[in-house]
């Protein structure tokens, strides 16, 4: 009888420790609808952008965010980068704006926002669906957007991940655009998700977000998350690698291929500083704290197939 | 009585062991060979917290006002030396290891400053160049950020034709490297 007590007790304890870390976890904010952002109300219909036709941005995407992403797009035209050192980390020759341009065209289409709810907007669209004989990326691809840790989204490729989540279980999903849906038959779909956080981390304090290096912080991201629509194979989507040293020991944040997106942010990001013209030593200087923090994040990197996967 | 006492044992025995897994903190280790100290994570988080707000506010109100006093740009470079980030508050502060964390971007926003309060006044070249040394030198900061005063600390000088000759050379190797990576300031 005294037993069955002590089993109880401790079965009863264990329970408890296990509702605390589920409490600790944290539960979804999309999981009793989209959640009250202060941005999301000032919503209009998606359209295309202006300065980049060809990328259409989702209902989700608030006003405000989206004007900003509109200039961030537009310093494209403002930029001459007359030195092409590093233009093979992107696969291009030089970087003309019209270079730039097609890269992120190519690899850009979509753009939602953070209330954007993968739960009711991504769908099965096929089940037992043949995504070849190719393998499957076995590692974490840290831009898998994860509802339960609402803090890490700033910007993810979306749709690369819901492409290696849809191979993973063999199933052929679709996401939701504007009322339309998309099958996620390779990550060169082009769905990327923005968050406020991403106008927040990407800044010079004090500054203005529309400045001038604030754009320029914010659109190496762009290209950053343009090459996870890229690589094929147990490469697909150029993942991540975890980090064996450094900062981000045992984190996915660390980059092995010399053309990957840590790369090609990096490419970017070294030729921004020439690009800041009128900026402040305060202003360059956080650039380069930048390049400095992605380059610690280069181990071993080794040249690796850029061939996106083909649209089945 | 015996299952009694048997019992009661192994209650303590249960509680001794979460104890035990439970309390101790994750040990923080950088590669194999470096087994840091246990720390209190939430003290260290807070601290550095607290670093990170008074560096910001000292950040914003020089870039506010482009020109300092030398009194005020006395205080900069004391709460700019108390804010460079250790490899332990850029580790804690990580929380989106994906992009930079705000810690190194403000840190970067301070070294920037300095330089530009140099710009300004002929005064603080020497102050600021030895800032820059402080920074680059020292171990307790993260490698990024010794890698941008370095950066800073050899085109400055230069710049301002100190009698003092900085070279790459005179740092660790991995520093210069990535000092290296960093383009030269103009
Ligand atoms: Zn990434």
């Amino acid at each position: 009888m005294l037993k069955l007590a002590v089993i109880s007790l401790i079965t009863l304890f264990i329970s408890a420790c296990g509702i605390k870390n589920a409490a600790d976890a944290g539960t979804s904010p999309y999981g009793n609808g989209v959640p009250s952002d202060p941005l999301a109300s000032a919503t209009m219909k998606g359209t295309p952008s202006t300065v980049l036709p060809g990328i259409t941005y989702d209902v989700t995407v608030p006003n405000d965010q989206r004007a900003l992403i509109e200039a961030d797009f537009d310093t494209l035209n403002s930029l001459n980068i007359t030195d092409s050192s590093d233009a093979e980390v992107l696969g291009i020759n030089d970087f003309r704006t019209a270079t730039l341009k097609r890269w992120l065209l190519d690899r850009t289409k979509y753009i939602v926002g953070e209330s954007y709810n993968s739960k009711v907007l991504v769908r099965v669209a096929q089940s037992n669906y043949d995504y070849g004989s190719v393998g499957i990326a076995d590692q974490v691809n840290e831009d898998d957007y994860d509802p339960n840790v609402r803090i890490v989204t700033l910007m993810s490729n979306l749709g690369a991940a819901k492409y290696l989540n849809g191979k993973d279980s063999s199933q052929l999903l679709s996401m939701g655009v504007n009322g339309g849906y998309i099958s996620v038959t390779t990550p060169r779909i082009g769905l990327e998700q923005l968050a406020e956080g991403h106008f927040t981390a990407n800044r010079v304090p004090g500054t203005e977000l529309g400045s001038l290096t604030n754009r320029l912080l914010r659109l190496a991201v762009y290209f950053h998350e343009g090459r996870h629509t890229d690589g094929n194979s147990d490469n697909t989507a150029m993942p991540h690698k975890v980090c064996t040293s450094g900062t981000y020991y045992k984190k996915a944040a660390c980059e092995g291929n010399s053309n990957g997106p840590y790369a090609v942010e990096l490419a970017l990001l070294k030729k921004f500083p020439n690009q800041c013209r009128g900026c402040t030593y305060s202003e360059i200087s956080t650039i380069n704290a930048k390049i400095a923090d992605k380059q610690s994040r280069m181990i071993n990197p080794r040249y690796s197939d850029p061939t996106p996967v083909r649209n089945l | 009585m015996k299952s009694f006492l048997a019992s009661f044992f192994f209650i303590v025995l249960f509680f001794f062991c979460l104890l035990f897994f439970t309390a101790k903190p994750v040990s923080h280790v950088q590669g194999n060979e470096d087994e840091r100290p246990l720390q209190n994570p939430i003290a260290v988080q807070k601290q550095a917290e607290a670093i990170q707000k008074q560096s910001l506010s000292v950040v914003k109100s020089a870039i506010r006002q482009p020109k300092l006093s030398n009194v005020a740009f006395q205080t900069y470079l004391k709460t700019a030396v108390k804010s460079l980030p250790t490899f332990d508050q850029v580790r804690d502060a990580a929380k989106n290891s994906h992009d930079t964390p705000e810690i190194i971007l403000n840190a970067g926003a301070l070294i920037g400053g300095v330089a530009d309060q140099m710009k300004n006044d002929a005064n603080n070249i020497q102050p600021g160049l030895n800032f820059f040394k402080f920074c680059a030198q020292n171990e307790s900061i993260v490698e990024s950020i010794r890698a941008v005063c370095l950066r800073t600390l050899v085109d400055i000088s230069s710049k301002y034709r100190n009698n003092v000759r900085v070279t790459f050379a005179d740092y660790p190797d991995d520093i210069q490297r990535m000092a290296r990576h960093i383009p030269r300031l103009r």
